[in-house]
C-alpha cells in the first residue's frame, strides 16, 4: 500500500513537470504528455491501493518503462532536464510498483498453513 | 552483529530475514543514497561545489571527469543520480516482505542480491578507477564504496539463503520451481520438508 502512495506522489510530481521545468507546447515535448502520464500513473497507483491487484501493478511497471524508453531515446545527449526527469521518474516508479503489498498475501496466508 | 537463533535459516544457524538483520542494510542504504543525491546534486549543477575534508578539488575533478561524463551519455542521467538510484533500491527492497521472504519471496531476495552485490563491486571498481585512472581521490565516493562492500557482506546470507531454497525446489520438485520462485503457494508439507532436511544435516 504504501508503494502505491509513493507512485501516486510521483505520478503529482510529473503532472506538475511542465510547471516545474517550464516547457511548453513548443518544446519538444508537450505538458499535456507529462500531465498524462502522471495522470494514468495516479489512477493507476489509487485504484492498486484499494483492489491491490497484481495487473494494476504490470500496468504501472509498463508506464514506468515507457517514461524510460522516452526519456532515454526521444532525446540527445546532453539530455534536457525534463528528459532526464523521465528517465528518474521511470526508474524510481518501476521500483516501487514491484514492491508485494505487505496485507493479507501469500506470505501471511503460508504462515497460516504452517501454523494450522 | 549478533546473531539470534530464532527460527534458523539452513545453512545458517539464525534466520538472515530477520528485521534486526534487514534494517541496519536499509540504515546504510538510506545513507549511501543521501550521499550519492548530494554527488548528484553536483553533477547536475544544484550545488557548486562538493564538501572533501581531505583530498580538497579532487573530489570535483573525480565527480566531473571523462569518465563520469562518458557514464552520463550513455545511461542519460549522471552516474551519481544512478548510484542514488541503487541504494534507495537497497533500503527499499530491505523493507519489503515478512521475516520468511527467503522462502515466501525469493524472487524479491534475488532481485535485492541483484541490487545489492553486483551493483556495490560497480561502485568499487569505480574507486579503483579514480585512483588509478584519474589519478584522484574523492572521500565521499570512497564512503559510498565502503557502505557498498558492508551491505554486500551483511546482505549476502539472505541471497545464499533463497539460492539455496530454490536450488533444493528445482532438483526434489521440479514442478514447483516457477511457483516457488514467484513466491505463488506450494504445499507446505514441501517448504517445511526443506528446513527440516537440512536442519537434519
Amino acid at each position: 500500500m504504501w508503494a502505491s502512495v509513493v507512485i501516486v506522489m510521483l505520478g503529482c510530481w510529473l503532472m506538475l513537470s511542465p510547471v516545474i521545468f517550464m516547457h511548453t507546447i513548443q518544446d519538444q515535448v508537450p505538458w499535456f504528455h507529462d500531465f498524462f502520464v502522471g495522470l494514468f500513473l495516479v489512477s493507476f497507483a489509487f485504484a492498486n491501493c484499494l483492489y491491490k491487484n497484481r495487473i494494476l501493478s504490470i500496468i504501472i511497471l509498463g508506464i514506468s518503462f515507457w517514461c524510460i524508453i522516452y526519456g532515454y531515446f526521444f532525446f540527445d545527449h546532453p539530455r534536457a532536464p525534463i528528459a532526464q526527469n523521465y528517465i528518474a521518474i521511470g526508474l524510481l516508479v518501476a521500483m516501487f510498483a514491484i514492491i508485494p503489498p505487505t496485507d493479507k498475501t501469500v506470505e501471511d496466508e503460508a504462515i497460516q498453513r504452517n501454523m494450522s | 552483529m549478533k546473531k539470534h537463533k530464532k527460527n534458523p535459516v539452513p545453512p545458517w544457524d539464525y534466520n538472515p530475514s530477520e528485521w534486526n538483520q534487514r534494517i541496519p542494510i536499509c540504515i546504510l542504504g538510506g545513507l549511501g543514497f543521501l550521499i550519492s543525491t548530494y554527488l548528484a546534486f553536483f553533477q547536475w549543477g544544484l550545488v557548486s561545489t562538493v564538501w572533501d575534508p581531505f583530498f580538497g578539488k579532487q573530489s570535483m575533478e573525480v565527480i566531473d571527469s571523462d569518465v563520469s561524463h562518458l557514464m552520463y551519455k550513455y545511461m542519460g542521467i549522471p552516474d551519481a543520480a544512478l548510484g542514488a538510484y541503487a541504494y534507495l533500491g537497497d533500503a527499499i527492497f530491505g523493507i519489503a516482505g515478512s521475516t520468511r521472504r527467503w522462502q515466501y519471496r525469493p524472487w524479491l531476495v534475488i532481485l535485492f542480491g541483484i541490487d545489492i552485490i553486483p551493483l556495490g563491486i560497480v561502485s568499487i571498481v569505480l574507486v579503483i578507477i579514480q585512483t588509478f585512472v584519474l589519478n584522484a581521490w574523492c572521500f565521499l565516493c570512497i564512503v559510498t564504496a565502503i557502505i557498498s562492500l558492508i551491505l554486500i557482506i551483511m546482505a549476502y546470507d539472505e541471497v545464499w539463503s533463497s539460492l539455496l531454497y530454490i536450488h533444493y525446489i528445482r532438483k526434489k520438485q521440479k514442478q514447483y520451481f516457477w511457483k516457488a520462485l514467484w513466491g505463488i503457494r506450494i504445499p507446505a508439507a514441501i517448504e517445511n520438508d526443506y528446513i527440516q532436511v537440512k536442519r537434519r544435516k
